[in-house]
């Protein structure tokens, strides 16, 4: 439960084993590494000409992974469905075999076929699209029965094709007689809203005759080019699109084929993505003449393992370990116990840490079950997820992240099932009708009677009171170990006096222990002593006075509108039971429609209701707990900006590692 | 003056209809109009969220997932102004027997989800379009995307809140 101490690194070896080394390291995983700064003796180095080489290399081999993936995930006979888009295959593989994972494909070859294929699947995709346009140019004249070829003018007259809207033919009509009236009209067809039509005219009139179309909204169009009736050309048409299929269906049956390389490419992508990444870093290095060096942060965990396979490269690399210095920045690397490491993502969600800073994923990993708990609160609902995420967390293929997240949400769920049992929540089903022995085990019905939902709102407050104060308990801690214990005592300890201290006298005094002033005297020896202390940094005395003033409303109306903002947790919990009392109801009503009818309706009704109730509640259920922690309770104390701990290693979120056979 | 003041509170009070519509009538306006302050809002809001999210859906169909629960966000305020509705009977039972005066008071009392409900879940939404913006150029932050429009539904939820607490004070 701690940011997990790590050793400066630097590795320095003779240019030649660099690769070796680099290799090394990227199998191992455990070695973060930062840029080495130039100095007298070492410059950052250059990637030499091979290197650069390689780089544009990889990147030109991913661009054709690209493109294949591409080409065979378009052109799938069968598409991806729902889920298939959500979760992304996962490929479990030792890194021996992820290294080797190029030598199973011929990319070559494979990217010489997939790019003829293309070819002959564009030239069909363009003639199935110029026939499919001729064919429907060619629909609007079928009624003229005659060769589009022979529709053409003389020399002294000419013809034209036009389509004027229908609602504007007789005005049209009528206006073309009367301005140009040398000229003759032939309605051949009506297709939507167009009147398709001939219009014969002398060559001279041809520009009053296009004044008159564009003042009606009408448009000439060009007649198809062929020697044959409409009707025939169209069903010449069909019968070359009918030749076509088979054609692209052979394409398509070729590219089928090519679909059992797709989970070889995307591990070969990941692969030359690594190795990309590998010369990436290599500008990282520093370099002598002959030498090589690598800086980085390795964790204590991290380094028996590194420093054995290290030396087992060469005796000739030297090794040096160094304890993180004043000026250094080392990343951070959180180490919690088993059960709250799934909870780290969501604290690096917000930003790791700073590394001086306490590791407040335990505190964060029961408030955020607790809470989650509290918004689903129902023992049905409960169980229904815990079971859920085990089995996606066993079934599905997801990465790690992922896996993390549902262990997380199934301790919550697990809370939701205590605080179901506590609220009397079954399934949303009303208490009244609940088995005495479920009744019996509730201590708080929060619509039970106006005291009880108070009462309830007042957990959630109290709930909030804790957090907020764990987390001032981290901030004193935090001032205590830096050698700040005035700033601890004052601005922490007199948050603790007022709201610890003040609490318990008010409990003491509200069952008569202690009388009333006493607690007002606990209170108000908080208050005053903020007052006065609180705005000790000021330089002038009227500063002092008038920031400790300041400080004193910030932290207690702050303490106060904060705690309120906990009662979310009620309401979010109170949408749970609500929801799901309303499906029972609605299921009830439709049960007496029909023996048997009746029984299905309600079975439905049950089954999608409460499904959507669960989905709708847990989108509630994570995002406002994950905000109490990120606003409420990282603002009391938590100062983010550490660097996260990334050592250079395979970072795919598709290619699994198996880390005991790679170590 | 205080006299007559007095004297109209009381007939208020005990009068069987006011406005000229009776308790039952007021309670289940109030009801109805927190579910429609609530109800259109979150329509509104997450109409925003999907005019960005579906240009999103067109370039890159894979952020379907960190899409969806961004979209669906502004979808709470509905349900607040739902519960809203759903608590009406429930805790003024039975309806039909409630007074005038309670009616009102029940009437107010939901004008907070009503109309906080309507505007949070329209704000909502187009906070919750920039988040989808955000994911759409970073994927790995869809986290902190999801967050920043959580910010905005505080004050529907302290809505809620306010109006469950006015119910507790009329029952």
């Amino acid at each position: 439960m701690a940011i997990e101490p790590v050793k400066k690194t630097t590795v320095i070896v003779h240019r030649s084993l660099q690769d070796e080394v680099v290799n090394e390291l990227q199998k191992l995983g455990t070695v973060h590494v930062d840029p080495v700064e130039d100095n007298d003796y070492i410059t950052a180095k250059q990637l030499a000409p091979e290197e650069t080489h390689a780089l544009r290399e990889y990147v030109f081999r991913i661009s054709e992974v690209d493109f294949l993936l591409g080409f065979l995930k378009e052109n799938r006979r069968e598409k991806a469905g729902f889920f298939k888009t959500m979760i992304k295959d996962k490929y479990p593989m030792t890194i021996d075999e992820f290294m080797r994972a190029e030598e199973h494909l011929d990319i070559k070859n494979l990217y010489a076929d997939c790019s003829g294929l293309e070819r002959r699947l564009i030239v069909i995709r363009d003639k199935k699209a110029r026939l499919e346009q001729e064919k429907e140019a060619l629909g609007n004249w079928t009624e003229l029965g005659m060769p589009l070829s022979e529709v053409r003018g003389g020399d002294s007259f000419g013809v034209m094709a036009a389509r004027v809207a229908i609602s504007e033919m007789s005005a049209f009509d009528d206006e073309l007689n009367a301005e140009v009236p040398e000229t003759a009209l032939e309605k051949v067809s009506r297709r939507g809203a167009w009147t398709y039509c001939l219009i014969m005219l002398l060559q001279e009139t041809e520009e009053k005759v296009t004044v008159v179309l564009s003042r009606h909204g009408a448009e000439q169009v060009a007649l198809p080019e062929t020697t044959e009736e409409p009707l025939a050309r169209i069903q010449q048409i069909e019968g070359e699109l009918a030749a076509l299929e088979p054609e692209r269906e052979e394409v398509l049956g070729l590219v089928e084929e090519k679909q059992t390389a797709v989970p070889a490419l995307n591990v070969v992508r990941e692969f030359y993505e690594s190795q990309r990444q590998k010369i990436d870093t290599m500008t990282s290095f520093g370099v002598t003449e002959s030498t090589v060096a690598i800086e980085g942060w390795v964790t204590e965990r991290g380094l028996p393992r590194t420093v054995e396979r290290l030396n087992q490269v060469s005796d000739e690399l030297a090794l040096e370990l160094a304890d993180p210095g004043e000026d250094d920045d080392p990343p951070v690397s959180l180490i919690n116990h088993k059960w709250i490491r799934p909870f780290e993502m969501l604290v690096k969600m917000f930003g790791p840490p700073n590394r001086l800073e306490y590791d407040p994923t335990w505190l964060f990993a029961i408030s955020f079950m607790v809470f989650f708990g509290f918004c689903i609160g129902d023992v049905g609902y409960g169980i229904v997820l815990v079971v859920a995420f085990l089995l996606m967390r066993k079934y599905l293929p997801f990465g790690r992240k992922v896996k993390d997240l549902l262990t997380a949400l199934t301790y919550g769920s697990a809370m939701a099932i205590v605080f179901g049992v506590l609220t009397a929540s079954w399934f949303g089903i009303e208490t009244k009708e609940l088995p005495q022995a479920m009744r019996s085990m509730a201590v708080l019905d929060p619509l039970k009677s106006s005291q009880s939902t108070l009462i309830v709102m007042g957990v959630c407050i109290a709930m909030g009171l804790v957090h907020m104060l764990s987390g001032v308990g981290v901030e004193l801690r935090d001032n205590w170990r830096a050698g700040n214990k005035v700033d601890a005592l004052i601005d922490q300890g007199l948050v603790f006096l007022l709201f610890v201290g003040g609490g318990i006298a008010g409990v003491l005094v509200a069952i008569k222990v202690l009388p009333m002033p006493v607690a007002m005297g606990v209170a108000g020896a908080a208050i005053l002593g903020m007052l006065v202390l609180l705005g000790r940094g000021a330089a002038s005395v009227p500063g002092k006075i008038i920031t400790g003033v300041y400080e004193t409303y910030g932290t207690v109306v702050g303490f106060v509108s904060d705690a309120i903002s906990y009662i979310r947790l009620f309401a979010l919990g109170l949408a749970t039971f609500i929801i799901g009392f309303v499906i029972n109801t609605m299921a009830g009503l439709v049960q007496g429609i029909g023996p048997v009818i009746g029984i299905l309706l309600m079975i439905l009704i049950l089954v999608v209701g409460h499904t959507f109730n669960v989905l709708i509640n847990l989108l509630g259920a994570f995002v406002h707990p994950l905000r109490l922690e990120f606003v409420e309770f990282f603002g009391k104390f938590y100062d983010d900006g550490g660097r996260d701990f990334k050592p250079l290693g395979i970072d795919s979120k598709i290619v699994m590692i198996d880390e005991k056979e790679g170590a | 003056m205080v006299g007559a003041l007095a004297a109209v509170a009381k007939s208020v009070t005990s009068a069987a209809t006011w406005g000229g519509m009776t308790g039952y009538q007021w309670a289940i306006l109030g009801g109805a109009l927190a579910f429609i302050g609530g109800g259109m809002g979150s329509s509104i809001g997450i109409t925003y969220a999907n005019h960005v999210a579906s240009g999103i859906l067109v370039e890159d169909p894979d952020k379907f997932g960190p899409l969806l629960p961004i979209i669906a966000i502004p979808g709470t305020q509905g349900i607040y102004g739902f519960i809203t509705a759903i608590l009406v009977p429930i805790l003024f039972s039975p309806l039909t027997k409630i007074t005038a005066h309670k009616g009102m008071l029940v009437f107010f009392s939901c004008l907070p989800v009503a109309f906080v409900c309507f505007l949070s879940a329209i704000y909502q939404g187009l906070s919750s379009a920039s988040s989808a913006a955000m994911v759409a150029r970073r994927t790995e932050e869809a986290g902190k995307a999801l967050i920043l429009p959580a910010l905005v539904e505080t004050y529907a939820v302290l809505s809620l809140i306010l109006t469950i607490y006015l119910f507790t004070q009329i029952r």
